[in-house]
């Protein structure tokens, strides 16, 4: 009987031999429902999980009144706003530059994200010595990219910070 | 018969376990055996002490950001456990359960390693303890958001950001473990499901397996004494112990015991002596200037990184690589380790590389533990300032940046160094504090290298200390 066999039909290892084609073929069928079901199962509860732990998008952050335009004016220095990120309390630095405008910044370094600081002539960090200029490029590493900005727009005198875009 | 043992035969007849029950307890083991075989079991007594305290603190604590008298709910119900003396203390002993934790787990790894018990046929034992170890680190990681004090909260900003550095997915990893963009109180929901649930669930069953297996294959030191022929021979449930042997109960589980004893007091004086505190409630914008600092256990990590150069991939290769490549070569030690020798004397390579790694770890806590803000030893200003009065100044202040490691070229290690002066030149002008440049950047004043205001993006040093800087160097700078 043995060789008339396929080779995905031969009984596992320590299955009795002997057995019918149909015999063999059934525990494959059992076998192959078993970890279907199985599989089928592990995926439904891991999707489940993903689904509910996905961190929303970053982009989807709505508009927030963080001061008025006369707050920020040109030559002034940055200065730190408090906002509202997907429920948790963080906050963006804002200065009016005189080629760019109104920017924001995201407080936190881009290093590992310590909290940094204006300091009179930088933008620096404690915690690894990371610095960036005004612009928010990296003047002194180890900060690996210039400073995350976040939307920023005005009307009707007030300032409204937004999502992260770069 | 008594009762008990009755009861006992009742579940033999049924289970038939006598036998397996023997086995365990009256296996024979080396006589001797050193007290730094038993620190696995030390290590179980500790997860026992994190495991009953943790379930008392969890009574308590709550799991949530809400405002409760002014105060994230979190850190309000960890202040209120800590408001009776029971209370403090039970803090005191799971604060520093998780510190032993990672010693003792470490030493125990330590020894396992040194007597090479992880060689053929217990490589599987040995991988599932570095499994465990990971777990542990998990544990401490997620533990110390908790309080949801700023300690807490920027450890875990920076940790949950060293995730970031995976190449492709990264930000997504982060997004995942934070509930969020940054930290929240999806967070602390988020950590403290990993904590309470996640974790005690696969350190049991990874526990359970290893002791088991233990159990199973014996100890590596009782494999040369007994005779050859000893499994053929034997049957289970002996109580026959071969020449230069000892039964495992009592004198194998008398070892323990004293084990854990000694670890049990130490951790108990501990625990009494040096009750944590908590610093201020977590602040999103860390308005007082909060530098971050990660838990001791983390800080090898943490000054290693400062060595690293500023660019993307060298993160990646630092924050990712090295620590996945250290954990793998951890786990597949076994496997890769082809020398075939327990004895220490017979595994030069072996233990060199041990001893190598241990002074690494060691000597970069150290570092990183030094180079940290301290609070100020002395306020008063100092007339007669010699090198001694400013470099505990220095020591206090400008540490991170200029001691251990040399921001702009300045290091203020030694007074060599300090003489010596940075990129912009010399910072001492001995006499001339106004011409020196050290002086002019403490001060925050206008300067020729246009050096911003220094501690860089921190509180100015106290008034005195400046003061006692500044006469330092009207003096001439002494040594």
């Amino acid at each position: 009987m043995a060789e008339h066999r396929h080779s995905g039909d031969e009984a596992p290892e320590g299955w009795p031999e002997g057995d019918t084609p149909q015999e063999i073929s059934r525990r494959r069928f059992m076998t192959m429902a078993i970890g279907f079901v199985g599989g089928l199962l592990a995926l439904a509860y891991g999707g489940l999980g993903l689904r509910f732990l996905w961190p929303a998008s970053q982009k989807s952050i709505q508009w927030e009144e963080v001061g008025t335009s006369d707050e920020f004016k040109v030559g002034g220095q940055p200065v730190l706003k408090v906002t509202h990120n997907q429920g948790s309390e963080g906050g963006a630095w804002i200065v009016r530059l005189k080629e760019e405008g109104l920017v924001a910044y995201d407080m936190h370094c881009t290093h590992l994200q310590c909290p940094y600081t204006w300091a009179g002539t930088s933008f620096a960090c404690p915690c690894h010595g990371s610095q960036f200029d005004i612009h928010g490029n990296v003047t002194h590493p180890p900060a690996p990219r210039p400073l995350r900005r976040r939307a920023i727009k005005e009307e009707n005198g007030k300032v409204y910070v937004g999502g992260i875009i770069s | 018969m008594s009762m008990l043992q009755r009861a006992w035969r009742w579940v033999d007849e049924r289970l038939h376990i006598e036998d397996d029950v023997n086995e365990a307890m009256y296996h024979p083991i080396p006589r001797g055996e050193s007290y730094a075989d038993f620190l696995g079991f030390a290590a179980v007594f500790v997860f026992i002490n994190q495991f009953i305290t943790g379930i008392l603190l969890a009574s308590s604590y709550a799991p949530s950001t809400a405002l409760q008298d002014g105060l994230p709910y979190a850190y309000w119900s960890v202040k209120h456990i800590m408001s009776t003396p029971w209370g403090h203390y039970l803090r005191s002993l799971h604060y520093w359960g998780a510190s032993f934790m990672v010693v003792v787990v470490f030493l125990h790894m330590l020894r396992v390693f040194y007597i090479g018990a992880y060689k053929k046929p217990r490589e599987i034992i040995w991988m599932i303890g570095t499994l465990l170890f990971v777990t542990v680190l998990a544990f401490a990681f997620t533990g110390y958001l908790l309080p949801w004090d700023q300690e807490a909260y920027w450890a875990t900003m920076v940790g949950t950001a060293m995730a970031g550095y995976t190449p492709w997915i990264g930000d997504w990893i982060t997004g995942i473990l934070r509930g969020g963009l940054f930290l929240s109180g999806a967070t602390v929901s988020r950590f403290f499901a990993i904590h309470v649930l996640v974790l005690p669930i696969t350190l049991i069953l990874l526990l359970l397996l290893h002791i088991g297996l233990v159990f199973k294959l014996g100890v590596t030191e009782a494999e040369k004494k007994l005779p050859k022929d000893y499994h053929q021979r034997h049957v289970k449930g002996r109580r026959d112990i071969p020449p230069g042997m000892v039964p495992f109960f009592p004198y194998g589980v008398f070892g323990m015991t004293m084990t854990v004893a000694l670890t049990a007091l130490i951790l108990f004086v501990v625990a009494y002596f040096y009750m944590p505190g908590l610093t201020d409630p977590a602040d999103p914008l860390n308005r007082e200037g909060y530098e971050p600092k990660p838990p001791w256990y983390f800080m090898f990590l943490y000054q290693f990184l400062k060595f690293v150069p500023g660019y993307y991939w060298a993160d990646v290769f630092a924050i990712i690589v090295v620590p996945a490549l250290a954990i793998a070569a951890l786990f597949f030690l076994p496997l890769y380790d082809k020398n075939p020798y327990r004895s220490p004397a017979r595994r030069p390579v072996g233990l060199a590389t041990m001893a190598s790694v241990v002074v690494v770890i060691v000597g970069l806590t150290y570092i990183g533990m030094s180079s940290t803000v301290k609070p100020p030893t002395s306020t008063e200003v100092k007339t007669n300032a010699t090198w001694s009065d400013v470099s505990a100044i220095f020591a206090n202040y400008c540490a991170t940046c200029h001691i251990a490691s040399n921001s702009g070229g300045l290091s203020l290690a030694s007074y060599e160094s300090t003489m010596k002066g940075g990129d912009a030149g010399p910072v001492i002008v001995p006499g001339k504090p106004e011409e020196s440049l050290l002086w002019l950047v403490i001060n925050g004043k206008p300067n020729k290298a246009n050096i911003p205001p220094m501690p860089l993006g921190q509180q100015p040093i106290p008034a005195n200390a400046i003061k006692t800087i500044e006469n330092w160097i009207k003096n001439g700078a002494p040594k």
